[in-house]
This record gives C-alpha cells, sequence and structure tokens, in this order.
C-alpha cells in the first residue's frame, strides 16, 4: 500500500509542477499548494503507515485502550474481528507531528504567497506571469 | 601577561582613534609622539622576554576558546617570535613617529594611526599565534588592513583602489591556499598547536606523511603570495600607492616578511627535504633576480624599493631552502639588517615627495643642500645595503655569499645569481643615494618646503642603529640570533679568516660602483618586453566579468524559466538518488476495506488535483483544489492520524476561503485575460510550451516517484534490521514490530514524561516543542508580513482603530446629512445596530448576507471559542491541539469577514487585535518555556503545576500552557491574514 502512496507522490508532485508553470498567476499559485499536498503525501508514503490505532497510549492497562504502558514498556492489545485478531499497531507518531506542522506552515506560506500575487496584480496590471518581467535589474 | 599587554594594546589603540572623540585630544605631531612612546614601551617589553627565552626555550600560553571545536587561544613565543616582535615594535617607532609628521590633516592621521595600529596588533598576533588557525585569522587580517592602508588615497586616485583590491585579493587567495594547508597540516600532526607541531616526532611524522607535498605546497602559495615571490611578486609595486610610511612598515619590514616568517618557522617541522629545498630554492632566487633586474631600471623612488624588496624577499625564501639549517643564520641577520635599512629609505622617498612633490628620479636631484639630513641617512643605510663595512648590510651579505656557496651540493648557479643580485641591489642603493641628493647639484624646485627636524628623528634612530649592530654585533645581535637559532650565532664584523665568501664580498664592493658609474650605458638600453604578472591578472579578473556577462545572458526574466531549471536540477539529482536505491516494488495490502477506502481517497485527490489543472474558471478549479485537500484529510483519518487529519481538514477549509476572497480581489478584467491564457500557445512556441511543460512535470513526477519508493523501501529495509538487533531481547508484538527506537522512544515516555496520553500532541508541545516555537513564530511572521503586504505598499491608510473612526464620521456626514450632529458626536460603541447596517451594507456580500447568514455567524462564533477552549485543555488526550484551536477559532472570525463584510465585522470585534493575540502567544510561549529553566530542569521542561490531582484527561502542565501560547498565535496569525485580504483595496471602495 506505501508503495501505491509513493507512486501517488509522484503524481501528485507532477501535476503540481505543471500548474506551477503556467502563465496564470493564479493557477501558478495553486500549483505551489499541489505541491505541498504532494509533499504531505510523501510523509504518509515514507512515515505514517501501517498503522491500525492512532498513536494514544494509555498510562496502564485499562481494559479498553490499544496501547497501554507496563513497565515502561508499550502493550498492545489484540483488536480487529474476533476470528482474526491482530496487535494494535500505531502509525509512526514523529512524522505526525512533522506533518502537522508542516500543514499550518504551508498554509501561512501560501497566504503570503497570495499577497504578493496580489501585490503583482495591483501593480503591474496583469495576471500573466511573462509580463511581469521587471524583475531583471 | 606581557603576551595580552603586547597583543591588546593595538588594537585599543586602533578603537582609540576610530573614536571620534579622540581625535579632539591634541594635535597631530603629538598623537606622533604619544603612539611612538607606546611603541617603545611594546619594544622594551619584548626585549625583556629575551633572557626568560635563553634561559627556557620557548613558553606558551593558552587561554580555552571554543572547547567544542578544539579551537583555543594560544600563543608560543620563542627566539624567532621574538626576533619579528622586536622588528615590529622597534620600526613601528619610527614609522608611528614619522607618520605624525607625514600627514598634516587630522583626520586622515587619525584613520591612519587606526589602520595601522590595527595592523599592527595583526602582525604580533601572526609572529607570536600558537595554534594554527590563529595564525590564520591573524594572517588574513594583516592582509584587510593592508589593503585599507593601500587604499587609503583610494577616494582620490584610481590605482589606489586597483593596487589594493590586486593585493587583497592576491594575498587572501593565497591565504586560502594556506589554510587547507594548515588544516592539512594539523590534521594529518594530530595538533593545531605549534608547542606539538615543532616537536621532532611531529616533524617526522608529517614529513612521511602521504599529505606532506599537498600541505607544504599549500602553505608554501600563502606565503609565495604573502611575501610578494615570483609568479605573484607584481601585487606589492602597485602596493606603493599606500602613505609612505605604511609603506615603510608594512610592504618591507614586517608584513611581506610573514611568508618568510611562516617558512623560518616550519622549517623544523616541513623544511629539509628535497621538495622544499628545490621549489624554494627555484622561486627564491627566480624572485630575488628579476627584482633586481626590474629594481635597478624603476624611475619611481617607491617602485625602485619596492623591486629590490622583492630581490631581498626572494634572497631570504632561497636561504630557508638550504638543508642541513645552514641558511638560517644568514637569513636571520638579512631580515634584521634589511627591515633596518628598507624601511628606512621607504620613509627618506616620503621625505623627499613631501619636500619637493614628486618621487620620479628624472625630476630629482641635488638635494644635498636642501636637505642635509636625509643625505647623512641615504649614505648611511644606502651603504648598509650595498654592503660595505662596518654596516649590518655588510655581514649580511657576507654571511649569504657564505652560505650560498656550491659546498652544500646547490651548484654553482645560486652563487652566481646570489652575486649579480649583490651588485644590483648595490646599484640600486646608489641610485637612490647619489641620485636624488649629489648629482645635478644645480637642480631648482618650484614648490620646495623644507620638512620640519622632527620628520628624521625616528630615520636617524633607525640609521644610527645599522651602524651600530654593524660595529657591534657580537655583543648587540648574539644573544637574539642565539634565541633564534638555538645555538650560539658567533657574529663578527671583520672576517676571521680569508675565504671565497669575503673574496666575492670584496669583489661586489667594488662591482656596485662600477656598474653604477657605467650607468650612462645600460640605462638607455631597452629592457625585453615579458608579459607582466600585473597583465595576467588583470585578464583573469576580466576573464571572470566576462564570464559574468555571459551567464548574464542566460536570464530572461521569466519566472517560469527559473522555476524549470531549478525544479529540473533538483529532478535530475533525485533521479539519479533514487534510481541507485529503488528495489523491486512490493506491494503489501494490510487490510482489505481501510485500503479499498484508502485507494478511493487516493483515486479521489488526484482526480481533483487533476480536475484543477483543466478547469479554466478560478473559483471552480479552487474547489477543485479543496476537494483533494479533504481526500486527503480522509486519507489521514483512514492512516489513521486523527490529529492531523482535524488540522488537514480545518486548514483546507481555511484555504478554500482565502484563495476565493483573494481571487475576488483581483478584477475581474485581469482574471478574465489569464484564464484564456491556458491553453493558449504563445507566437514563438505555439501548443509547443503545453508539451514542454508536460515533458518537464512527467520527469519531475517521475524522479519524485522513484525517490518516494527508494525511500519506503529504504524504510522496510531499516524496520527489518532494527527488528533483527532488537529480536534478542525485546518480545515482538504490535508497536514494537513496525517503528523505529525513535518513535517508541515516544510511545513509552509520552505519558511518563508529559502527562499526554496523546503521543504527537506531546511530541508538538514538548518533546519537539523547540521546532514548534519556530514554527509558530514563522506563521505569525509571514501572516504579519501579508499584512504588510497587502495594506501599506500600494499607498493604502491602513484602516483600524482610530482613523477608521474618522472614516466613519465621514460616511455618516454624506450618508445621514440630517442626523449629523448625533452621529458624529455619538460614543462609537454607543451606536446602534441599525446605524451600523445602514453605514455597512454597502460594503458586504449581497447574496451572503442574510439574515439567517447573520444570525447563523453570531452563534457560531461563540461556540468556536469554547471548541477551542476544550481543544487546549484536551489537547493531551484527544485529537485536536493549540493548532486546530487556533484554526476553529480564525474560521469563526473568517465566516463574519465573509458574513458582515470588513466594515462591519471590524467594528463589532474591535476588541480583537491580531498583533497583540500573538505577541501575547509567543510572550507566553518562551515564558512557558523558560520556567524549566528557572526550576532546575531544561529549556521546555515539563512541569505538571496540579501535581497529577486533576481529573484524569486534563493535566495541568506546562504542555497546555504552550498549547494555550500556540493557540493565541495562531489565531491572531489567521486574524491578520483575514484583515489583510478582506482589507478594502482603497478609499475609492468605500465611497470616499
Amino acid at each position: 500500500m506505501n508503495i501505491i502512496f509513493a507512486i501517488a507522490t509522484g503524481i501528485m508532485f507532477g501535476l503540481g509542477v505543471f500548474q506551477l508553470l503556467r502563465r496564470d498567476l493564479i493557477k501558478m499559485a495553486m500549483g505551489f499548494y499541489i505541491l505541498f499536498t504532494a509533499i504531505n503525501f510523501f510523509f504518509l508514503a515514507v512515515g505514517v503507515f501501517d498503522g491500525n490505532v492512532p498513536a494514544y497510549v494509555a498510562p496502564k492497562d485499562d481494559g479498553v485502550s490499544p496501547l497501554y504502558l507496563d513497565n515502561g514498556e508499550v502493550v498492545a492489545r489484540d483488536i480487529g474481528m474476533t476470528d482474526n485478531p491482530q496487535p494494535a499497531r500505531p502509525s509512526d507518531p514523529l512524522v505526525q507531528a512533522l506533518l502537522l506542522t508542516a500543514i499550518v506552515i504551508s498554509f501561512g506560506s501560501f497566504a503570503l504567497l497570495l499577497g504578493l500575487i496580489n501585490v503583482a496584480s495591483v501593480r503591474f496590471k496583469t495576471l500573466d506571469s511573462d509580463q511581469v518581467n521587471n524583475l531583471k535589474a | 601577561m606581557e603576551i595580552l599587554i603586547l597583543n591588546l594594546t593595538p588594537f585599543i589603540l586602533s578603537l582609540l582613534f576610530a573614536l571620534p572623540i579622540t581625535q579632539r585630544i591634541g594635535k597631530p605631531v603629538q598623537w606622533g609622539w604619544a603612539t611612538g612612546t607606546v611603541m617603545t614601551t611594546l619594544f622594551i617589553i619584548s626585549l625583556t622576554l629575551l633572557p626568560q627565552i635563553l634561559e627556557n626555550g620557548a613558553f606558551s600560553t593558552t587561554i580555552t576558546w571554543v572547547p567544542e571545536l578544539g579551537l583555543q587561544f594560544s600563543w608560543y613565543v620563542d627566539g624567532l617570535s621574538l626576533m619579528f616582535m622586536l622588528i615590529v615594535t622597534g620600526i613601528g617607532i619610527a614609522v608611528f613617529l614619522y607618520a605624525g609628521y607625514y600627514l598634516d590633516d587630522p583626520a586622515d592621521l587619525a584613520r591612519f594611526y587606526s589602520y595601522l595600529s590595527a595592523f599592527t596588533g595583526a602582525m604580533l598576533l601572526v609572529v607570536m599565534a600558537g595554534n594554527l588557525i590563529l595564525l590564520f585569522i591573524a594572517w588574513e587580517a594583516t592582509s584587510l588592513t593592508s589593503f585599507f592602508l593601500i587604499g587609503f588615497k583610494g577616494a582620490k586616485y584610481e590605482d589606489a583602489r586597483i593596487g589594493a583590491s590586486r593585493a587583497l585579493v592576491i594575498t587572501a587567495a593565497g591565504g586560502l591556499a594556506m589554510f587547507v594547508g594548515l588544516v592539512l597540516m594539523g590534521t594529518a600532526g594530530g595538533s593545531f598547536e605549534f608547542a606539538d607541531l615543532l616537536s621532532k616526532d611531529a616533524g617526522k611524522l608529517l614529513r612521511d606523511h602521504a599529505w606532506y607535498p599537498a600541505m607544504t605546497i599549500l602553505i608554501m602559495l600563502g606565503c609565495f603570495t604573502k611575501s610578494a615571490q615570483f609568479p605573484f611578486h607584481f601585487w606589492l609595486p602597485g602596493a606603493m600607492s599606500a602613505p609612505s610610511p605604511a609603506s615603510a612598515f608594512l610592504h618591507s619590514a614586517t608584513m611581506v616578511k610573514a611568508g618568510v616568517y611562516l617558512l623560518f618557522r616550519l622549517y623544523p617541522t616541513l623544511g629539509n627535504t628535497p621538495l622544499w629545498r628545490d621549489v624554494l630554492l627555484v622561486i627564491g632566487l627566480a624572485t630575488m633576480t628579476i627584482g633586481a633586474v626590474f629594481a635597478i631600471r624603476k624611475r619611481d623612488l617607491k617602485g625602485l624599493l619596492a623591486y629590490t624588496t622583492i630581490s631581498m624577499l626572494g634572497t631570504f625564501v632561497a636561504l630557508i631552502a638550504l638543508p642541513h639549517a645552514e641558511g638560517l643564520k644568514a637569513a636571520a641577520l638579512g631580515i634584521i639588517a634589511h627591515a633596518l635599512y628598507k624601511g628606512t629609505f621607504f620613509m627618506l622617498a616620503g621625505t623627499v615627495e613631501h619636500a619637493t612633490g614628486t618621487r620620479n628620479l628624472d625630476e630629482l636631484g641635488g638635494l644635498r643642500k636642501l636637505l642635509p639630513i636625509p643625505t647623512a641617512i641615504a649614505f648611511t643605510v644606502g651603504l648598509s645595503m650595498a654592503g660595505y663595512p662596518p654596516l649590518v648590510g655588510f655581514v649580511g651579505k657576507e654571511y649569504l655569499l657564505d652560505a650560498m656557496l656550491p659546498q652544500t651540493g646547490i651548484g654553482i648557479i645560486p652563487i652566481a645569481l646570489v652575486f649579480i643580485s649583490a651588485i644590483l641591489n648595490g646599484t640600486a642603493a646608489l641610485l637612490f643615494a647619489w641620485d636624488v641628493f649629489i648629482s645635478r647639484p644645480d637642480r631648482q624646485y618650484d614648490h620646495f618646503h623644507a620638512p620640519p627636524f622632527g620628520m628624521h628623528i625616528g630615520l636617524i634612530g633607525l640609521a644610527l642603529a645599522s651602524l651600530l649592530f654593524g660595529v657591534l654585533i657580537a655583543p648587540l645581535l648574539d644573544p637574539l640570533l642565539e634565541a633564534v637559532l638555538g645555538k650560539h650565532p658567533h657574529l663578527h664584523l671583520i672576517p676571521t679568516e680569508i675565504n671565497a665568501a669575503v673574496l666575492l664580498s670584496v669583489l661586489a664592493l667594488v662591482g656596485a660602483p662600477t656598474f653604477f658609474i657605467l650607468r650612462s650605458l645600460w640605462m638607455p638600453m631597452k629592457g625585453i618586453r615579458l608579459l607582466s604578472g600585473a597583465e595576467i591578472y588583470a585578464g583573469i579578473i576580466k576573464g571572470v566579468e566576462s564570464f559574468g556577462d555571459l551567464l548574464l545572458t542566460s536570464q530572461n526574466g521569466k519566472l517560469r524559466y527559473y522555476l524549470i531549471a531549478i525544479l529540473g536540477v533538483v529532478a535530475i539529482m533525485m533521479f539519479l538518488g533514487g534510481y541507485e536505491v529503488a528495489r523491486p516494488l512490493s506491494i503489501i495490502f494490510q487490510d482489505p476495506v481501510t485500503d479499498i477506502l484508502k485507494l478511493t481517497m487516493i483515486i479521489l485527490a488526484i482526480g481533483a488535483t487533476f480536475a484543477s489543472i483543466i478547469i479554466r474558471a478560478h473559483v471552480m478549479a479552487v474547489l477543485a483544489l479543496g476537494v483533494a485537500g479533504y481526500a486527503i484529510g480522509v486519507l489521514f483519518l483512514l492512516e489513521p492520524a486523527p490529529d492531523v487529519a482535524l488540522v488537514q481538514i480545518l486548514v483546507e477549509t481555511m484555504v478554500t476561503v482565502l484563495i476565493i476572497l483573494m481571487v475576488a480581489r483581483i478584477g475581474i478584467l485581469q482574471r478574465k485575460k489569464a484564464q484564456d491564457l491556458l491553453w493558449k500557445g504563445t507566437k514563438k512556441w505555439g501548443q509547443f510550451g503545453i508539451i514542454r511543460d508536460a515533458f518537464i512535470s512527467i520527469v519531475i513526477g517521475g524522479s519524485v516517484a522513484l525517490f518516494a519508493i527508494a525511500a519506503v523501501n529504504d524504510r522496510d529495509g531499516r524496520i527489518q534490521q532494527v527488528k533483527q538487533v532488537a529480536s534478542e531481547e525485546l518480545p515482538l508484538s504490535g508497536a514494537n514490530d513496525i517503528l523505529r527506537p525513535i518513535s517508541l522512544w515516544h510511545l513509552q515516555n509520552a505519558y511518563p514524561k508529559t502527562q499526554a496520553t496523546d503521543v504527537v500532541g506531546a511530541i508538538i508541545t514538548d518533546f519537539r516543542g523547540t521546532d514548534t516555537l519556530i514554527e509558530i513564530m514563522v506563521f505569525s511572521v509571514a501572516s504579519l508580513g501579508l499584512l504588510t503586504l497587502m495594506t501599506l505598499p500600494v499607498g493604502r491608510e491602513v484602516l483600524f482603530g482610530e482613523n477608521m473612526d474618522e472614516l466613519m464620521k465621514q460616511v455618516a456626514k454624506e450618508r445621514f446629512p440630517d442626523q449629523e450632529e448625533e452621529v458624529i458626536n455619538l460614543d462609537p460603541t454607543k451606536r446602534s445596530r441599525e446605524y451600523y447596517r445602514k453605514v455597512t451594507d454597502k460594503y458586504q456580500f449581497e447574496n451572503l448576507s442574510t439574515p439567517l447568514t447573520r444570525t447563523v455567524a453570531q452563534i457560531v462564533f461563540p461556540f468556536a471559542l469554547l471548541l477551542s477552549v476544550a481543544q487546549i485543555l484536551y489537547g493531551g488526550s484527544a485529537p485536536g491541539d493549540g493548532f486546530t484551536a487556533g484554526v476553529v477559532s480564525g474560521l469563526a472570525v473568517a465566516s463574519w469577514y465573509v458574513v458582515f463584510g470588513y466594515f462591519e465585522a471590524r467594528l463589532r470585534l474591535r476588541w480583537l487585535h491580531a498583533g497583540r493575540l500573538i505577541v501575547a502567544g509567543l510572550s507566553i510561549a518562551f515564558i512557558n518555556a523558560s520556567l524549566g529553566l528557572i526550576t532546575g530542569g531544561a529549556f521546555f521542561g515539563n512541569i505538571a503545576f496540579d501535581g497529577g490531582q486533576a481529573p484524569a484527561d486534563l493535566h495541568l502542565t506546562t504542555s497546555v500552557v504552550f498549547e494555550f501560547a500556540i493557540y493565541l498565535v495562531v489565531f491572531g496569525g489567521v486574524v491578520s491574514i483575514m484583515n489583510a485580504i478582506s482589507h478594502p483595496r482603497d478609499l475609492e471602495e468605500w465611497g470616499l
């Protein structure tokens, strides 16, 4: 399954790059956002996978929590259907934390990017990136 | 203690002269005497070290600097260091005193003294440094101060600027080569301290090391550039645009000898090998000969002196080349003698220029009567330079000839070249002394003004030293040279036996005047025109510049081409990296039900993204993008990663709102034009552009996929490794099976260390709290940056707070002329709802602002705040945390902006100040993180405020406070973004 995620990462990234290369600045900004998404996909592919319970660890065995601590060791309860029980597996919590911050940061930087496009459209009176060529000194 | 005084005093002096207040105290001449006194003190302090060194040998001191990197300030002072310290401070006395008379303008002089003192400090550090890194830093500091001194008159003269930059480029480039050599040496030798490196064992180790040739050549490059050896010699004549005292000090007596110093210093470690001998001998002799030949053809006094200096520097290098330390005695003596006479000569050139306004030999002559004291000085030091007894130069020349005799197995060529150079150097000395002061006695000078006597004092001292050191050579110089060489030198003025060296010496004494008298024969001869180093250097610089021009032509200013270039390079790198590690695919399906759902979501995400590309209308494309984002949110939920899923879905909503608001701000005509561009080719390329972009996208996407597959496979492999390692001790089941040790550690410690059952939350607020802190700072900067971007640069007024009320009054005047009084004088907070509606309805989205939406928005807002609080408090044990809480509250505010319009939303939410929220959040975050430090833990150490007594799942710890801080920042950031993007574009939109 994670291989499929890896391939999906590539497809999303390719779509993002194509969108990024449009002359329309708004489309270009969308391309950036697709790239952010593709990178989240990548994290999902390489980090958060193969789990079947959230990464929550109860302090002690309460009879319900799939994962609990016992003398400092994480113990996994069997979950799933009674005829086919599986040990509980959490997805990698560290990568999730990275993803969480990445999503918020991409939001902030995307907002800034939109602001820049807005200013460009006011100043250059166009949304065509080929006509915004005053960047050259 | 002496070491610190010696090192710090010059730098303090430099700082003092840089201060404007110091420049008002006293007069230039007094500064000259004061600085001269300081130098004298330093000279005496250095001298007191001599008995110590004679008795105990070298001594070293160390101050720890950066122990983690093995860096320390350390000093290593032995006889060699001391000799150079005495030269620097001794010549320094004369130079500083002379400069006080030479430069008239106080501002110029203060600047000059500041540079010169800094140089003195750096130069003392070069010869006293006990650590290779410290040596390098000081070395480059001398290059830098030299740059400032050469370019001293750069504001007026282009020559000075060119000379300064050329000297800096060459010496600094050589310094960098030397740095590599020093690092090689320190690594190979196992120590960066001279105290260790100069031992016999270290020397043997280094000479037998495989890196020996590389480190030696690199260090030599540094020395050759610094000491103006062929083929790098040409920067020194160019450096003559420095004021004469600086030339005397840096470019003859001290700095250019740094290279000689380092070679001398490293002789016990790296010297006495065939490589050392051959390279140094060839370069040294070539430099010596070229310098001497060029010198006598120069008509500029300082140019003549510069080339003789180059010649002498070459001589010293050649002497250090000799095996078995045969040449070191002659080199040491030569360095002292040269510093004494050449420094004096440079200052004499300055005096002559000061008095007559020229330094051209053709325009000078017969100054004997006008400048009687300089005449006497010139002849004293001139005889020393030409090597006549009883001056110190005579002894130096005799030892030089003696060392270069063929007995050490170097053949007959060196002695022949040395003999010729000795005659040419003598000729140059006579050219200066005789042609300036004696010949053409009837020459008239239009603008002559006599130099003050004080100008001569330092020079007289140096000339007397040249004489005294010759006459009383044994008592004066024996102890110093003994300290340098480690054995008694047995110096003597009168040769004890008649040998080949004495005969050659006498022959040179006769040869030089003869050659000088015959100058009318050889002077008109045309020299062979060689391509000079300066021209080669200029060519290189020009080549670099035209290469830069060439690169510039590739800049067409179109954004997309830059993106293609950047992404293309990254893609190639990723392809190469992924290609190597990608292995056959292994598709493992774990759980058919969730896997089918996941697959559906992936297809949905990709399909929606694809739709966003082909859809022309912006708003529709944005909505398609939103679908893709939600699909990914569901994917996170299926994983299961509930925290991430929550954030993803909330942020996706935020982004969709954001883009739509943003797109709406841009004029419809512009958008229409841009939309029409989508599938239209360019004139030049036609539809080829689409195919090209598609090709690039496929290549890049393919590379990324390959890279991702490689990463996934690599992780699989890593997990296998971990399993194998752990299989001995750990019972493997569940968590232990698939996680890397670090993730497992987080699972095990989340609750014991932070009282949080939500491991992701624990990582964010605690284990990687510093990351999060930086992240919220980035977010706040981005959102505040957006506010600045959207409100200020297009010349708009920022419409918050006070000026907003002003605006309201103007609107009221226009729209309610009959109620003007009442409206204007009313307290803004007491105005009726009805009033607000009437004023602001013009600025609302017509179809969004219905009674229903307004009611919903009002109801939602408090609930959103409540939900945020719950998420903060239970962040440790349930999905949701400060981020999601901030976005939830932010969404509520966003809905107000959409429903009520900017104007009314701002009026209703005047208490909501984005900047204050962000500042409060960041302050709380920092204070909270520092609490751990106070209680004896670490930054971000976790503290439980309630002692674990609070209800289950609700633990009041520093984590919760941090969540609150994150909430404030994210909320503030979202509000700031909303303010920015819904802020009216210009006042016309307000109907004003």
